[in-house]
């Protein structure tokens, strides 16, 4: 066998659904392979595979020329896979120097279970010590060290989750979207170490964003409805016609209309002067003694898109779970519809018409999506799903699917609905797009652009050309204050505000 | 690699997890020196102290699997009562030796873990409380009805004769009993303190917040849940072998279900998954249980209500609450160091 990891018709299904269908794929040593797709194509089903999460169906997983098909996640550590997953993985109760620790001791002892760790103390052991100081320095996490994890911020987790997988110095590294949700900088970040280990580690990555892959992968795997349809070196993958079609929407010689994405301002007339829908009056938030917002002012009105830009940790979430009513604000006041809303239980502020979706995108893993949309619809009385199902057909059929198997973006446009029912005065959006397709977040974009008829839309979004399409008006926030805000078109579709951030 | 500048600022007590405060040797002397010390001043809780003492090891049993491992388990007096038969069961049929007797409960614990372990670790959540407490149930019934002609049954085992006396420390004699079981909880605070500074408690405490990742990082979690069940049947095991010798009579009711709560409401009090939580459980539990039911009859309504206070006002528990002082004096104690740093600071620079 000369690949170190390769995969032979695997097939994996859930139920009725096969997420992935008879995938042949061969692993080089040393390679780095990216994996793109639109969400649902079976990506992260696929890595499942690889790692012993999911066991397929049919076909098998070779590891140069040992059947791993039937191995379970930790005997395949043993044999050197190392996944790092899209939503974090860390262990929120211990320090930082522990995560990082525990991964290296592990690795260091290669026993599923070493009888020893009763004598052993991991802030006490020279090489441990030796080891995660290195790491802690190479992913810039120094300062962290000491911390309890539960209090980092996403992108601090992400790139402790990828050392945490880098320390236990793995043959093969499988990363399953490790830019999703972070901003620019840490991206940079993490790819200055990935490149360091170019050449001398086998990797696999998969992710949307694909400017950030071009300099890193030696190939590019395309994968669309659980098939790879293309595999090859970057630029010819990118090019290959199939991937157009299926990725990026692009048909040769058809230039779509796309002047329905713009803005259509022109039939929507926002009345500024009257009484703001939302309106947030200095107010500082924080958790326990850490103040994260400070003197936070803004205000939407009605029938705007308005977005709030930031990088990660600059407090963009905080602002919003506090205007939910999740967060108590230390100081000032928080008005929706004139109404102080400040110090009101979360549900008791949806009901009463503002609705959050949050980034995670959580939904109720065992029920379907129609019980979804039941559930809201006991909440708000409102029973009529015919206009908002008329936004999201995808959802007529998916309605009997378990919410569980849906892909991101399907995910994203169910947690939209419902919120949509019930007629909700506004829906605060945090990161809609976040690990979404470059093909689902255009999709989203009009649908974006449709709502604006029917409610209010506060969105946070670091997807600064979806946000030159959409916003009406733009708030920049920087370490917990907002720092400019432009309502001017052209200053927007200029992307101007960028400066700030 | 690394200069002095860029290496972490070293945070205050307070800033630190709290699994990483209050970890000086100092502790487990001082709270063993109390607990000698109110003997001496209280002559009348002597007795009391033994049960503080033996009752912690039993907490700090549970508290490995409820607090480290976040399974709740409502059978522990089946493992208490297990290790007391087979020390009494020894004592009253077999032999004489007190040291005999005790290694045999170990021996016990062990057995029963590799026999039980591997089936009852498999479930989750309610169903493993809810096992235990069946379990519970049949040993009540084993004690009481199967195994009567050699327990007497609701009777009861008497055995203090055949306790020959040992050497040093007369286990047969109270004031010596005492020191012994002091002794004992003072190694057992030692080695519980090793468990939460060392590995072996990370992975403990990871695989209760996120058991998928500890297995994608290697670790057979079945493994490692196995190992904390064993360490709680151990040391139940081992408490009840104090409780047999202490009182020289077990009977079934050491086992009962109804008693499961005690130990859960203790390691709740005490404050679930720390390092001393066990130890200010059976204080608080006992304390409280000595206090009330000298004016009222029925105990557990007030200490269930003090529970319920504990619960809501102390994030922690007693020990929570007692660590969270400590964390105060070393606030004070590092910004009047910054302070001193500072002028001495200026000083210098004034020259």
């Amino acid at each position: 066998m000369e690949y170190i990891l390769s995969t032979k018709n695997v097939v994996k299904r859930f139920g009725a659904f096969t997420a992935v269908t008879g995938v042949s794929l061969e692993i080089k040593e040393n390679e780095v392979l990216g994996i793109i797709g639109p969400n649902g194509a079976g990506k992260t089903t696929f890595l499942g595979i690889l790692t012993g999460n999911h066991i397929p169906e049919e076909g098998s997983v070779m590891f140069w020329d040992q059947d791993i098909t039937k191995q379970k996640p930790e005997q395949r550590v043993h044999t050197g896979l190392m996944l790092s997953f899209q939503l974090v993985h860390v262990f929120d109760n211990l320090t930082v120097y522990e995560n990082l620790a525990l991964s290296y001791y592990r690795k260091r002892e290669n026993k599923q279970f070493p009888l020893n760790s009763f004598g052993i103390n991991l802030y006490k052991q020279p090489d441990i010590k030796a080891h995660v100081e290195e790491a802690l320095h190479d992913f810039d996490l120094s300062d962290l060290e000491e911390m309890v994890v539960s209090n980092l911020s996403l992108g601090a987790k992400k790139k402790l989750e990828i050392a945490m997988s880098w320390i236990a110095n793995p043959t093969v590294l499988l990363l399953d979207e490790p830019f999703a949700g972070i901003g620019d900088q840490e991206i940079d970040e993490i790819l200055v170490v990935l490149n360091k280990l170019k050449g001398k580690k086998t990797i696999v990555i998969v992710e949307h964003k694909i400017s950030k892959l071009d300099q890193l992968v030696d190939r590019l795997a395309v994968m669309h409805e659980g098939a790879i349809i293309a595999c090859g070196a970057f630029q010819q993958t990118i090019e290959d016609e199939e991937v157009r079609r299926c990725y990026w929407r692009i048909v040769e010689g058809d230039e779509e209309d796309r002047s329905h994405l713009h803005h259509q301002g022109d039939t929507l007339v926002v009345d500024r002067e009257a009484t703001p829908l939302v309106e947030v009056n200095d107010v500082t938030v924080g958790y326990g003694d850490l103040e994260v917002v400070f003197d936070l002012s803004l205000k939407v009105h009605a029938g705007e898109i308005v977005v709030l830009a930031g990088r990660n940790g600059a407090g963009k979430t905080t602002t919003f779970r506090t205007i939910a009513g999740f967060l108590d604000p230390k100081k000032g006041s928080i008005a929706f519809k004139g109404n102080q809303i400040q110090g009101k239980k979360p549900y008791d502020i949806a009901l009463g018409g503002l609705k959050y979706i949050q980034q995670d995108k959580k939904v109720f893993s065992s029920l379907s999506v129609r019980e979804h949309l039941q559930l809201s619809s006991y909440a708000t009385g409102d029973h009529d799903w015919t206009e908002i199902l008329s936004f999201f057909p995808k959802l007529n059929v998916l309605m009997d699917r378990q919410a569980e198997k849906l892909s991101g973006g399907e995910k994203q446009m169910l947690l939209m609905a419902m919120a949509l029912i019930g007629k909700p005065g506004i829906i605060l959006m945090d990161e809609p797009t976040e690990g979404l397709a470059p093909s689902i977040i255009e999709d989203l974009s009009v649908i974006f652009s449709k709502l604006r008829s029917k409610t209010t839309l506060f969105i946070v979004e670091q997807n600064l050309p979806l946000v030159a399409k959409i916003a009406d008006r733009v708030y920049s926030m920087k370490e917990g204050k907002i720092v400019a805000e432009t309502t001017k078109r052209e200053e927007i579709e200029r992307l101007e505000f960028e400066r700030y951030l | 690699m690394k200069n002095d500048a860029t290496r972490a600022p070293s945070l205050a007590m307070h800033e630190m997890a709290p699994h990483r405060r209050n970890t000086s040797i100092l502790y487990p002397i001082i709270f063993v020196g109390l607990l000698i010390i109110s003997r001496y001043l209280f002559p009348s809780k002597m007795t009391l102290l033994i049960e503080v003492g033996i009752f912690a090891i039993y907490v700090m049993g549970n508290n490995v699997l409820m607090g480290y491992l976040g399974l709740v388990s409502f059978g522990q007096p089946f493992y208490l009562s297990a290790g007391a038969y087979s020390a009494a069961l020894y004592l009253a049929h077999i032999g004489h030796n007190i040291y005999i007797a005790m290694g045999l409960s170990l021996v016990t614990g062990v057995l029963l873990s590799l026999i039980f372990g591997p089936s009852f670790i498999r479930l989750r959540s309610s169903y493993f409380t809810l096992i235990n407490a069946s379990l519970c149930a049949m040993g009540v019934f084993l004690f009481e009805k199967i195994l009567i002609g050699i327990t007497n049954g609701n009777d009861g085992l008497w055995y203090r004769k055949n306790m020959h006396p040992t050497p040093i420390l007369n286990l047969r004699s109270t004031p010596d009993f005492f020191i012994f079981t002091m002794i004992v909880l003072f190694i057992f605070l030692l080695l519980y303190r090793q468990l939460d500074r060392s590995a072996l408690g990370a992975i403990f405490r990871g695989t209760r917040i996120n058991e998928r990742k500890m297995e994608f990082i290697g670790f057979n979690t079945f493994k490692v849940r196995w190992l904390g069940f064993t360490l709680a049947s151990v040391m139940s095991c081992f408490a009840g072998s104090l409780y047999a010798i202490n009182l020289a009579f077990v009977n079934p009711s050491l086992g009962e279900n109804s008693r499961a709560i005690e130990v859960v409401v203790a390691t709740l009090i005490g404050g679930v998954g720390t390092l001393y939580g066990g130890l200010f459980g059976a204080l608080g539990f006992l304390g409280i249980k000595d206090i009330v039911s000298n004016f009222v009859s029925r105990w557990e309504l007030i200490v269930g209500i003090i529970t319920l206070l504990v619960l809501f006002r102390m994030s922690g528990g007693l020990w929570g609450f007692v660590s969270s002082i400590t964390d105060k004096i070393s606030r004070k104690r590092t910004k009047r160091l910054a302070q001193i740093e500072a002028s001495t600071d200026t000083l210098k620079r004034g020259k």
